[in-house]
């Protein structure tokens, strides 16, 4: 009997590894593309012509073809990419294919995006691709992680719509709402939790998480010292996890004391280098416990205005906008359209992907310090010298970061969990070894199905919970101020399966190794930091023991009625 | 808010939103205020004073209310 389920376990992972061989495949393009490709037909043409062509330039193409020119997308004019209705493709794609001005002529071709994710502009986030986020977004994409994000405040564009967003709050003087009003805190609030999977536009790197916008920087860009530390403050009493700063301005004793505390308080405090491409770190990256972060280009490498220096801690992607392509694209406000797909380069765009990435490892159970230094321990080691002043331990790759966590925590504390549950099925004579089987792959269960980590799950959808420890369930489903609460790091949800479930003769062995399973997860999760309850003071040891008791007997008491019935 | 006189390379970045940043041989400042486009790539003369607010996303340098920009012979 117990080759069914290795069969079926064989068969899920042939599966996976077909799916993975498809994730993060390139949108793909229709078939015939070029000038020879347009029909005579009415229908539209897409231009790509010489970037250096001035507005005068194009008045004299439309003029001299009969054309009326659009672009393609607000921010393709310096690609001078246009679109042009006309009454026949072939017949103009023929004539303008002889222009030398222009460079690509071809029938506009309706994209399908076949591949993983289904966001269309997902091609153009080399920077995603770079860090591996697609491994995030399998392994819970953040979820029950708050955020607060100081900066020119969040508008919920259309790329972030379901996106969960807690109520934001204003530090700039005369302003009262956290709305932005410049366009920068929109785009950092994209590359962390951008709408992902949604058939829209481009992706973020942690989008199950709970936004916090704290507007700390003026519609110009501007803002003060003790402003943004009173921001900090109320952002760690209000109980986020992670703070991102994408800003900074001259040493300030009162910013970077601030960012220090907040740090010691256990928020993970994540801030730009600067984009002087000198050296010297200013506040409140040049705090001792402050994350600050360096820039790389597409290439991989330093991005020429990256600040070093001591202080940088890691390197992430912040674009480089003098190559093609080589920006960072989010959704975020535009004036004119309402919202826009922009890119933009620096030390503020790198910031956001480091507390994406964060944000992923603390979902995923990690404490706040493990999850750091696993980011670090994994990092790509850029300079090839260890450790240095451009790139700190190296540039993120979240990918590798999940897999180490998979690896050397999750599988192996649940593979104890499995270990206890079998040996108490023996101990106590569930039966047949099919029941203990079935004890040992709940116990295993209990802390989340963590193989869902390598699948191209959608962040938004049911599964990335299974992904999830059960125990975090709660905390994610409320929102902020339950990630940390006592009734989370408990034994309710094991207490009220038992109660429900326990006598039901096919489900106890279920039942039972779950309820071991979160026993294990509450006493590992107390003894690692990752769960703390009751603001993790000295009752909270108390608390879980006690908790993890409940959980053993709940077991022993399913696995002893099940006796009693199997001796029946 | 003391005065300074600076000359330098103007340029202008897009760390975010358009950001004008000064190059002198002493370091990069953000410039803010009016500075005509016509200006930009070129070496300048510049009057004006450390702005009030010194925090922002340019992170080039300190932050400079221009008050009188020409550029140089």
């Amino acid at each position: 009997m117990a080759r069914k389920p290795l069969a079926l376990t064989l068969g899920i992972s042939a599966l996976a590894l077909l799916w993975l061989t498809r994730a993060g495949a390139p949108i793909q393009v229709g078939e015939g593309s070029g000038p020879a490709a347009a029909r005579s037909a009415p229908g539209t043409l897409v231009l790509d012509l010489r970037d250096d062509l001035d507005d005068g330039a194009l008045a004299a193409f439309e003029e001299r073809h009969g054309l009326k020119l659009e672009l393609s997308a607000a921010a393709s004019r310096d690609e001078a990419l246009f679109r042009a209705e006309v009454a026949d493709m072939a017949a103009t794609a023929r004539r303008l294919a002889g222009d030398a001005d222009v460079e690509v002529v071809e029938p506009v071709v309706e994209m399908q995006a076949l591949g993983y994710p289904d966001d269309p502009l997902w091609d153009a986030q080399w920077n995603m691709r770079q860090i591996g986020a697609p491994a995030g977004w399998s392994a819970g994409a953040g979820r029950g992680v708050t955020v607060a994000v100081l900066d020119t405040g969040i508008t919920p564009v259309a790329d972030l719509d379901g996106i969960a967003m807690a109520e934001g709050h204003a530090f700039v003087p005369g302003v009262e709402s956290a709305l932005d009003d410049h366009g920068h805190g929109t785009h950092v609030a994209g590359t962390i939790a951008q709408a992902t999977h949604n058939g829209e536009g481009v992706a973020g790197v942690a989008p199950g998480v709970t936004l916090v916008p704290y507007k700390v920087l003026s519609a110009h860009g501007g803002g003060s010292s003790d402003r943004i530390a009173a921001a900090i403050d109320h952002a760690v009493d209000a109980g986020v996890d992670v703070i991102n700063m994408s800003l900074g301005g001259p040493p300030s004793a009162v910013l970077t004391k601030a960012a220090d505390a907040a740090a010691e308080a256990g928020v993970l405090v994540v801030a730009a280098a600067g984009n002087s491409g000198r050296r010297g770190l200013g506040s409140p990256a040049d705090g001792k416990l402050v994350i600050a972060v360096g820039a790389t280009g597409p290439k991989g490498d330093k991005a020429p205005y990256s600040t070093y220096g001591v202080g940088v801690e890691i390197a992430a992607p912040g674009g480089d906008t003098t190559v093609e392509g080589g920006g960072i694209l989010q959704d975020t406000v535009d004036r004119d359209a309402g919202h826009a797909f922009k890119a933009f380069q620096g030390t503020s765009m790198a910031t956001p992907h480091v507390s994406g990435a964060l944000a992923v490892l603390l979902g995923m159970g990690v404490a706040p310090g493990a999850a750091v230094d696993v980011l670090f321990r994994t990092a790509v080691d850029v300079g090839g010298d260890g450790f240095d002043e451009i790139y700190g331990h190296g540039r993120i790759d979240l990918g590798a970061a999940v897999s180490a966590v998979v690896w050397r925590d999750r599988l192996p504390r649940f593979a104890a969990a499995a270990l206890l549950a079998t040996a108490l099925g023996l101990l106590m004579g569930f039966g047949p070894g099919r029941r203990i089987l079935m004890a040992g792959v709940a116990a295993w269960a209990a802390g989340g199905l963590f193989f869902l980590a390598w699948l191209p799950i959608s962040p938004g959808g049911g599964l990335a919970w299974l992904a999830m420890d059960p125990m975090r369930w709660l905390g994610a489903w409320m929102g902020p101020g339950w990630t940390h609460s006592a009734w989370v790091a408990a034994a309710w949800v094991p207490l009220l399966v038992t109660f429900f479930f326990g006598l039901n003769r096919k489900l106890a062995p279920w039942v039972g190794g779950f309820a071991l399973g979160c026993g294990v997860n509450l006493l590992s999760g107390g003894l690692d930091g990752t769960l703390a309850p009751l603001g993790g003071g000295g009752w909270a040891g108390p608390w879980l023991l006690g908790h993890a008791a409940l959980c053993l007997m709940a077991a022993v008491a399913v696995g002893a009625a099940l006796k009693m019935e199997y001796s029946a | 808010m003391s005065g300074v006189n600076l000359e330098g390379q103007l340029e202008r970045d897009a760390f975010g939103g358009p950001v004008l940043i000064l190059r002198t041989a002493d370091g990069s400042y953000q410039l803010q205020g009016e500075v005509p486009s016509k200006l930009v790539g070129l070496r300048v003369r510049v009057k004006g004073a450390e702005a009030p607010a010194q925090f922002g996303f340019g992170m080039v340098g300190p932050i400079i209310d221009v008050s009188h920009i020409e550029p140089c012979d």
